[in-house]
């Protein structure tokens, strides 16, 4: 809300269409191999932060939630967490990406939750 | 004593052998075929004389086990009598040949036997351990009650693990939940 | 344990989530944000390269990479990449992998390491795992041991791995104590034995003159309590793996059986037969006090303690058929937990303390299953004509048990070792010499 998006032409202005976020996912989602437990770990959540090359290559992956990695008793976070992030990696480059709407998709917060 | 079941087993076999038993009552028919071969041999005492006799039968069988043997037991009074399903309680049938027992027991007085608890194979191992310890018990307790003194009657259960028919069917479960008696 | 840890970490995690969201919507960072809710269940690849020694040393270096990818592939998480495929030599990475040459062959881990032989001749195995896509070390260690311990050595490895890639505790480094059966149903033979959790290491305990059933590990699998029939008397003993030495527990006119050791091994809990009549009692085998849990006219029998040892599952027909009730060890107060359609026995508390493993009988068929321990959410896992008596790998992931086969005809059929998966996947035979049932899996090798 404070810091104003630049100017930018109507159609990079315009919102992603759905089958763009829809294939971002699925390319995520082939790339993730579930770790042993998530079945049972349905509220268990883990974001990774992503930056982007115009060519979407994945140029940083981050987990957000660093601190947690390292404690006692969260062996299955860390293990979730790091799954995510080679799934993001894996992804790269990502593909059919529209490239006058970089500034939309270069910076991404993917939310890895176990499936139901 | 292993030696002994082997061969009474194997006696056992060749009555049931030559039987068609229907499936549905095999173990009434167990127990009945035990019960005319015990009249057959004409063994003297008071629980037979109720049964119908067949003297006739008796004279073709001239050569009779040693009496008060597991033999004797097995031929002329029958040495087992069956339970239904996941039940140890002892049914009309087995009643006459538990009176049978019975009467032999106070006939040969310084015999002892072991009443082996058994169960067929559909129940979990430990279960059918104390389902077996309680169709031997019940076995027991019935004797005892009709006289025969505590001390002369001791129990095993073999739970599942001692089958005398093998098959995987009613048949041949109806004829492994049962309850042996075996002289010692 | 760690299971409840991790629910209430991951409530707070969602929290914290939300926090985050909240705060990154007022800092209006350009956000685009995906759920990724799916993905695939596919094992792992793998690249476990052979440790690099020279001459024997090298030679068991491959064996030990060979055992590690064994215990991985056969836990259904992980597939390891055939050797043949990779493209880096063992000996190249002693600084660093090339990352790209295992990405290429689709490699998401990495395994590599050194095997060296010590002065006082023991062997020195140093091992990393690596992750492909981070680039980055995720374990390491340094293991010495005995050259002829060297399978304990890869099982070990195997349970870092496992470890660290899911976040779960390993079972590797484990053993399963079985009874060996042989010859005709009415005349079967039974023997103790016992193998390494991979079936290496095979070994009877006893020479099969005696009946013995139901084996189960102490808390330090040092010793083995189980019923055996010698004498014609069926009791419980207790038998020191190490030293063979065999001892009954307690001295008791009737039968006792199903005997499991308490969490701290300090007592053995059964079952003891009084006039038919089956209850449960704890014997201390230090002090030698006997201790009476259930006094009730039906059939109490397979007990199982809670991990903490508060309470007790066991099976009862106190209500008319067999079911599932859980005792508080202390007030000796009893809850029947089990209320499906059906007969309920052989209850198995996880080593986690989540769930309570069973079997279940239903309409002619047997189940083995899963629910929580106030009987809610069952889940079978598996069936068959004879399937029975589950035991929990020490992570409470994997479950083993036995299936029967009723044969064809006159053919008999076949008595074998399974595992099967927490989630019902992965059903795998485990291989043994001969016929087998009721198995004990140990906890991790101290």
């Amino acid at each position: 809300m404070t810091t104003p998006l630049a100017p930018v032409a109507s159609t990079r202005d315009a919102p992603l269409s759905l089958s763009v976020l829809d294939a971002i996912r699925r390319q995520v989602e082939e790339n993730w191999s579930l770790p042993a437990g998530a079945r049972e770990a349905h509220d268990l959540l883990v974001e990774i932060h992503i930056l982007l090359l115009s060519d979407g290559t994945v140029r940083v992956a981050e987990i957000v939630d660093t601190a947690r990695l390292d404690q006692p008793g969260e062996e299955f976070f860390r293990s979730m967490a790091e799954s995510a992030v080679r799934a993001v990696r894996r992804s790269s480059p990502f593909r059919d990406l529209p490239p006058e709407k970089y500034e939309q998709w270069r910076e991404i917060t993917f939310r890895f939750r176990p499936p139901v | 004593m292993r030696t002994k079941f082997v061969i009474f087993f194997a006696a056992l076999f060749l009555v049931a052998a030559c039987e068609t038993v229907p499936e549905e009552t095999a173990s009434t028919a167990g127990a009945g075929a035990a019960a005319e071969t015990t009249t057959s041999a004409g063994v003297s005492g008071e629980a037979v004389s109720t049964e119908p006799s067949s003297t006739e039968v008796s004279t073709a069988m001239p050569a009779g086990p040693t009496p008060g043997t597991q033999e004797d037991l097995v031929v002329n009074v029958g040495d087992r009598i069956f339970f239904d399903f996941d039940k140890a309680v002892i049914m009309a049938a087995a009643e006459k040949t538990l009176k049978r027992q019975a009467a032999w027991l106070k006939q040969y007085g310084g015999v002892t036997v072991t009443v082996e608890g058994h169960c067929d194979e559909r129940g979990t191992r430990e279960y059918n351990l104390a389902l077996g310890e309680r169709r031997a018990n019940a076995v027991k307790n019935y004797l005892v009650a009709l006289g025969v003194d505590a001390g002369r009657i001791a129990t095993i259960s073999y739970g599942k693990e001692r089958p005398e028919a093998l098959g995987h069917n009613e048949a041949a479960w109806s004829q492994n939940r049962r309850g042996v008696t075996a002289v010692n | 344990m760690s299971a409840y840890r991790r629910h209430t970490g991951s409530f707070r995690s969602a929290i914290l989530a939300l926090a985050l969201l909240a705060a990154s919507g007022s800092s209006a960072r350009a956000e685009l944000t995906i759920d990724i809710t799916r993905g695939n269940i596919e094992p792992m690849p793998i690249a476990i390269t052979r440790l690099v020694g020279e001459g024997d040393e090298g030679r068991l270096g491959q064996e030990i990479a060979r055992v590690v990818s064994a215990d991985l592939q056969r836990s259904g998480l992980f597939r390891p990449i055939d050797q043949r495929a990779f493209i880096q030599k063992p000996e190249a990475m002693k600084v660093r992998p090339r990352f790209g040459d295992w990405r290429q062959i689709n490699a998401q881990a990495l395994v590599n390491g050194l095997i060296e032989r010590e002065a006082d001749g023991r062997v020195k195995v140093t091992f990393r795992l690596w992750d492909v896509f981070a680039e980055r070390q995720l374990t390491g260690f340094i293991y010495r041991s005995v050259r002829t311990s060297w399978r304990r050595i890869a099982h070990k490895i195997a349970d870092d791995i496992y470890k660290r890639i899911t976040g779960e505790l390993g079972y590797f480094d484990t053993r399963i104590v079985y009874i060996a059966e042989s010859g005709p149903a009415d005349r079967r033979v039974k023997r103790l034995a016992i193998m390494d959790q991979d079936g290496a290491n095979h070994a009877f305990l006893t020479n099969g003159r005696d009946l013995v059933l139901t084996p189960r590990f102490s808390p330090t699998a040092q010793e083995i309590t189980y019923l055996s029939y010698f004498h014609d008397q069926p009791r419980v003993y207790i038998l020191n793996i190490d030293t063979g030495q065999q001892e009954v527990v307690g001295d008791f006119p009737n039968m006792t059986f199903a005997p499991r050791f308490s969490p701290d091994g300090n007592r053995v809990i059964m079952s003891l037969a009084t006039d038919g009549n089956s209850d449960l009692y704890t014997m201390d085998l230090r002090t030698r006090e006997f201790r009476r849990l259930t006094e009730n006219p039906a059939i109490d029998t397979s007990p199982s303690y809670s991990p903490d040892g508060g309470q007790i599952a066991f099976n009862s027909d106190r209500g008319g058929s067999q079911q599932i009730y859980v005792m508080d060890a202390d007030s000796k107060k009893v809850r029947r937990i089990s209320f499906g359609a059906g007969r309920y026995a052989t209850p198995v508390w996880s080593p986690r303390g989540d769930l309570i493993a069973f079997t279940k009988m239903h309409k002619g068929q047997f189940y083995i299953g899963v629910m929580d321990p106030d009987g809610k959410r069952e889940r079978l896992l598996t069936s068959g004509f004879l399937v029975e008596g589950p035991t929990w790998a020490p992570n409470g992931r994997v479950l083993l048990f036995f299936r029967q086969s009723p044969g064809v005809g006159s053919e008999e059929g076949e008595t074998r070792l399974y595992s099967i998966d927490l989630t019902g996947y992965n059903e795998r035979l485990m291989v043994t010499p001969i016929d087998a049932s009721d198995p004990a899996w140990s906890p991790l090798i101290p």
